[in-house]
């Protein structure tokens, strides 16, 4: 068995790897390079099969569809990790004084604040924002942030709830130190990789969630290139030149399959009786 | 023929070595006992002959029940043999059984997996068994869910289960190890009543040397994978012939060399302490009704006294000394430490909790897994307004003093054992010197030799430093060999308080006359002669 | 039981009661003036005042919050603004296409979900684990809408076999009702079943190091037996949850699958009033979506008092 978790292990480990910093790279280069400019038209040379020119083809506006895909992880990236950062920012700090002040008025106002969000999925707070705001990539940012907010709030939460029972807690206790310094020295490197784990998981949600709300048009607004977008743009050309939604797709799929399987190692690495079930 | 025989059993887990060479015999009716310490082999040896060990191992030498050999059957036929001719109870009660199952559904299975046609017949032979191990078996008795039974009765369903069918042996895992001295009483006298009933044989594995020596015939000792020694009990207990069965007897029966230290003044004293629940509601509309877990207790701990206070679980003595401890808020009641006097519901300051710190129980959860032990002894510097200058030195010194090296605070606490991290936990909580140190259950999860030279250490410390204990346990006989006076805790109360030797000799409250009366101990009859003490 | 019954619906009621205030304040007071958001900026004074006096703006916020639950309860939605036909007939008509499709997809969902999970566990680390974990693997990470306009290129449009969208209705018939939803399902399903198939797995393996799967062993069942009596109902609790949540996500996730398959269910509704405005219709399509969820959530708490014998006391 031992064995076996150590072939197994370093493969989804190194796969998701290697998958999420290829996009990550390809996100970094966009900044300074791009094979073309994407927001250049070029009609005459629309709908091109992948060429020594066009390593992806062209869609169908002539644009490069590998440039097009470098912006739009770009694009997916930055929106999926902010809506991370607006999850873990709001929602641990809530969790760890949930948890500290277990049984109080303050924790069942957070959980039940927190029911109250996974009532409104993703989908509809983007709707809702929307409706009010109009479409813009800060508001997906903020709709997917804001359903991210319970998931981080439960998950450490639940996570430091089962601390809070362990006698060392009780001793920092009786060495006088409060509930904020025990949870930031003892409780949080504790739940740090079940963390890390989630956040993988969120992230590549968020990606998916980026391209949905974009591909529906309330996402990344044009000229911004969004992965979401370009399904959106060329699907009733799909059944002419499937290579058009292909690649795009699967690059999302590749993306999130990537932080998937990323979160998945990072897990088995660090929680021994997970790997132990898989 | 012998009913069950182990001849040269050898079992490896992934190529390490887990039982050696185990030969020994069990007759038809027979209880045995098989004693040892955590890691020695017992249970090992019981799942070998249930043929549910470890997916990984491999056993070798033979196990008869009745002539066949029980390693040899193929799995289809050892899985007719299981609950058949073997039954097997486990240590955990409370999550042996299914928790969405009725109990009298999880007794007739054992009946419907072995051929018994109707359900309704099955259910019936299961409210038999039922009552049989003491449970109420009719209808309402056999719908009754896990969740809604203590712990004692669950091991009773555990027991009715594995004994359905009238099996030839019964064998049980450290049955009563959960469980409180006075459900463990009842559920031993349940078993050897069963045995000699039934003609059934018992196998009875432990850690407790005394409840061999009330329930067994024949015993056999374990040590590292290996039976060291084996005979009857009379033998066993009095001649001692292997060194490992004299450690064991010595530990499990020390008694510390302690000086009286106690002096007249007391250090720690509670005035009416009380504290409620609220319990779960019945109704979310209905009255809250609250749990008294601690009611109105008063006592005072004298400056280097080593004051006991014991009680079954769920007599409120956690809930005691989270409040002694300042972990949880007074709700009426006061404190005294030392001058300073805490008025109910009054938070604990840093200059209170400076003369008081604790020693818990779990060896495993004390630390901080990501913190090396020169920061985990060292936490309680909190406490002072400044951390000292030689603080590392101070750390040496207390690892020290619990005599472990004084290089060992550059390790993980996973690095230790069991024991070892005791001693860390007691360092960490002598460094501030406190004047009371609370030790809750704290030795309560060592097996007899360490705990017999953790007791040594709390009793040299307290001699040198002139330490004031507050010693929380279930375990009357840890109680009786540390501490000067005792209080005895039932649902909240205080029902007796007194020097420790009277209050074992002669109990006053009929309640701590029944709970010295189920503590199963080692008859006279069965202590060493006097020439195996070399 | 009785208890436990009240208990989960008065939690219902005032989780309904919060979410309607939330999106209340969302859609009527953050906007300032909801007549000229939905008029736009050329609208003239009068057309302002009159649709002020149809949605009610005159009154304080209290009394016009009151008056469109009090509406909801009744079945009253208001009247669309640009229907002109009461909001209930339009989403009760809608809801005719969405509630179906999302139920259409979760039976898939269940279905594929349990026995590949089931297999994946029992066949631990062989290949055919490795196989399904590899797929559900791909399943959770491809985007449903991309997946579905892949099926309806492949189906409808190079092989034939399905309708490339739109629906029929159902007064056609439950048939053709069926075919036509059948590809946007499995375009819902597949990522779901990914997922479920995987916590069905892991939930399955964890009962297995349970204690009374031991005590089922030394009974005499095998192993097998052992997971089927024991195992399955304990493994349960945790996909019970799991099914709730996808549930949610169908219905509301659904919005984007509708848009490939031009079906005109709820999130097309909701589309169209966004784009035109019509808060109206929107406020009412959202309450409905959360009082859907919030619903399914009560549902499945009480689910688990049913597998679960623990919780039917509280």
């Amino acid at each position: 068995m031992a064995a076996a978790r150590r072939n197994a292990l370093p493969l989804s480990l190194m796969l998701g790897l290697a998958l999420t910093g290829l996009f990550v790279l390809l996100a970094l280069v966009s900044f300074f390079w791009t094979p073309y400019d994407v927001t250049k038209l070029d009609v005459a040379h629309r709908m091109q099969l992948p060429s020594a020119l066009h390593w992806l083809g062209t869609d169908n506006i002539g644009r490069d569809i590998l440039a097009m895909i470098m912006v739009g992880t770009r694009t997916s990236i930055a929106v999926a990790l902010v809506a991370v950062t607006v999850g873990v920012g709001l929602g641990l700090p809530l969790g760890l004084l949930a948890a500290s002040r277990h049984g109080s008025l303050l924790d069942e106002v957070v959980m039940r604040s927190n029911d109250l969000i996974f009532a409104f999925p993703s989908l509809v707070i983007a709707i809702l924002i929307t409706a009010v705001f109009g479409p813009s990539a800060f508001n997906a940012i903020l709709a997917i942030g804001i359903f991210n907010i319970p998931v981080f709030a439960r998950l450490s939460r639940g996570a430091a709830l089962s601390l809070w029972q362990l006698d060392y807690l009780r001793f920092a206790q009786t060495a006088g130190k409060g509930a904020m310094r025990i949870s930031i020295e003892h409780i949080l490197p504790n739940i740090l990789n079940v963390l890390i784990v989630q956040m993988t998981i969120q992230f590549s949600l968020g990606i998916l969630a980026e391209s949905g709300l974009s591909y529906i048009g309330l996402g990344v607004q044009p000229p911004t290139p969004s992965l979401g977008r370009m399904l959106a743009d060329n699907r009733t050309l799909t059944a002419l030149a499937p290579h058009l939604t292909l690649i795009p797709g699967m690059a999302i799929v590749l993306i999130v399959l990537g932080l998937n399987l990323l979160g998945d190692g990072l897990r088995d690495l660090t929680d021994p009786k997970l790997a132990r079930q898989r | 023929m012998s009913l069950l025989d182990f001849q040269s059993l050898s079992v490896r887990i992934n190529q390490h070595s887990i039982l050696s060479d185990i030969q020994f015999h069990i007759e038809p009716g027979e209880i045995f006992g098989l004693v040892g310490e955590s890691g020695s082999g017992k249970s090992m040896t019981a799942l070998a002959a249930m043929g549910l060990l470890p997916s990984g191992s491999s056993a070798r030498g033979q196990i008869l029940l009745n002539g066949q050999d029980l390693l040899a059957l193929p799995e289809p036929q050892m899985r007719l043999q299981r609950g058949k001719s073997l039954g097997m109870i486990f240590q955990e009660p409370m999550t042996a059984l299914n928790p969405v199952q009725t109990i009298g559904a999880q007794v007739a299975e054992t009946l419907l997996v072995h051929g018994v046609s109707s359900k309704r017949e099955a259910l019936e032979r299961a409210g038999d068994r039922l009552q049989r191990v003491g449970l109420p078996g009719d209808k309402a008795g056999l719908g009754r869910f896990p969740h809604e039974l203590s712990g004692g009765q669950r091991q009773r369903v555990c027991i009715a289960m594995a004994i359905a069918l009238r099996p030839k042996i019964l064998i049980a895992d450290e049955p009563t190890t959960a469980l409180d001295v006075s459900t463990q009483a009842q559920i031993l006298d349940l078993l050897k009543e069963l045995a000699e009933d039934e003609g059934m044989a018992l196998m009875l594995i432990t850690h407790d040397l005394a409840v061999v020596a009330q329930m067994a015939v024949r015993v056999a000792v374990m040590h590292q994978g290996a039976i060291v020694e084996q005979g009857t009990v009379e033998q066993v207990f009095c001649e001692q012939r292997h060194a490992y069965t004299r450690r064991l007897f010595a530990a499990s029966t020390h008694k510390p060399a302690r000086v009286a230290t106690a002096q007249s003044q007391a250090i720690l004293t509670v005035e009416g302490l009380s504290h409620a629940y609220a319990k779960q509601l019945p109704h979310p509309l209905g009255p809250r009704a609250m749990l008294r877990a601690v009611d109105n207790v008063s006592f005072a701990l004298r400056q280097g006294e080593s004051l006991g206070l014991v009680g079954e679980s769920g007599c409120g003595k956690s809930t005691l000394s989270r409040l002694v401890l300042g972990l949880e808020r007074r709700q009426s009641g006061r404190l005294c430490l030392q001058d300073k006097v805490l008025e109910a519901r009054q938070p604990m300051d840093r200059a209170s909790r400076r003369g008081l710190q604790v020693v818990f129980q779990d060896p495993a959860g004390s630390f901080n897994p990501r913190h090396k032990v020169e920061r985990i002894v060292a936490e309680p510097f909190h406490l002072l307004d400044q951390r000292p200058q030689d603080w590392r030195q101070q750390v040496k010194r207390a690892l020290e003093a619990v005599g472990l090296n004084a290089d060992d605070r550059f390790k993980y606490p996973h690095e230790f054992s069991g024991g070892q991290r005791q001693r860390i936990a007691i360092a960490r909580a002598l460094i501030i010197r406190p004047k009371v140190i609370v030790l809750d259950e704290a030795v309560s999860a060592l097996d007899v030799s360490i705990r017999a030279t953790i007791l040594d250490l709390l009793a040299d410390l307290q001699r040198d430093y002139g330490l004031a204990y507050l010693f929380i346990s279930h375990d009357l006989s840890v109680v009786e060999a540390i501490t000067d006076r005792v209080m005895v805790m039932r649902a909240g109360q205080i029902v007796e308080e007194g020097q420790t030797q009277a209050v074992m000799q002669n109990p006053q409250h009929p309640y701590t006359q029944a709970l010295l009366q189920a503590v199963p101990r080692i008859p006279e009859n069965l202590r060493p002669r006097p020439e195996a003490q070399t | 039981m009785l208890a436990f019954l009240t208990a989960r619906l008065l939690t219902m009621i005032a989780s309904l009661l919060v979410a309607s205030l939330v999106i209340f304040v969302m859609l009527d007071l953050v906007p300032g003036d909801p007549a000229s958001l939905m008029l736009g900026l050329n609208a003239t004074p009068e057309a302002l005042a009159a649709l002020r006096e149809q949605l009610g703006l005159d009154g304080p916020w209290p009394q016009r919050y009151l008056a469109w639950v009090t509406g909801l309860v009744q079945g009253d939605f208001g009247l669309s603004y640009t229907y002109r036909v009461p909001v209930s007939g339009l989403i009760a008509e809608r809801l005719a296409i969405s509630l179906p499709l999302a139920l259409y997809a979760l039976a898939l969902t269940v279905l594929i979900a349990f026995p590949v999970g089931m297999i994946a566990a029992a066949t631990r680390r062989s290949w055919s684990d490795v196989g399904i974990m590899g797929l559900t693997q791909l399943g959770i990470a491809m985007p449903n809408f991309w997946f579905a306009i892949q099926l309806q290129v492949l189906f409808a449009l190079v092989l034939r076999w399905l309708p490339a969208g739109s629906f029929p209705g159902w007064q056609a018939g439950i048939v053709p009702g069926l075919t036509a939803l059948t590809l946007p399902a499995i375009a819902l399903a597949l990522p779901q079943a990914s997922i479920l198939a995987r916590v069905m797995r892991s939930s399955v393996l964890e009962t297995l190091h349970q204690d009374y799967m031991r005590s089922a062993r030394a009974k005499g069942l095998s192993a097998a037996g052992a997971l089927v009596k024991h195992g399955l109902r304990n493994a349960l609790i945790p996909v019970l949850t799991i099914i709730g949540l996808q549930f949610a996500f169908l219905l509301a996730g659904a919005i984007i699958i509708e848009n490939v398959f031009y079906l005109s269910g709820l999130g097309n509704l909701i589309f169209k009033a966004i784009s035109a405005r019509d808060l109206i219709v929107v406020r009412s399509c959202v309450m409905v979506l959360v009082f859907a969820v919030i619903a399914v959530n009560t549902l499945v708490d009480l689910a688990y008092g049913l597998v679960d014998p623990r919780l039917r006391r509280r």
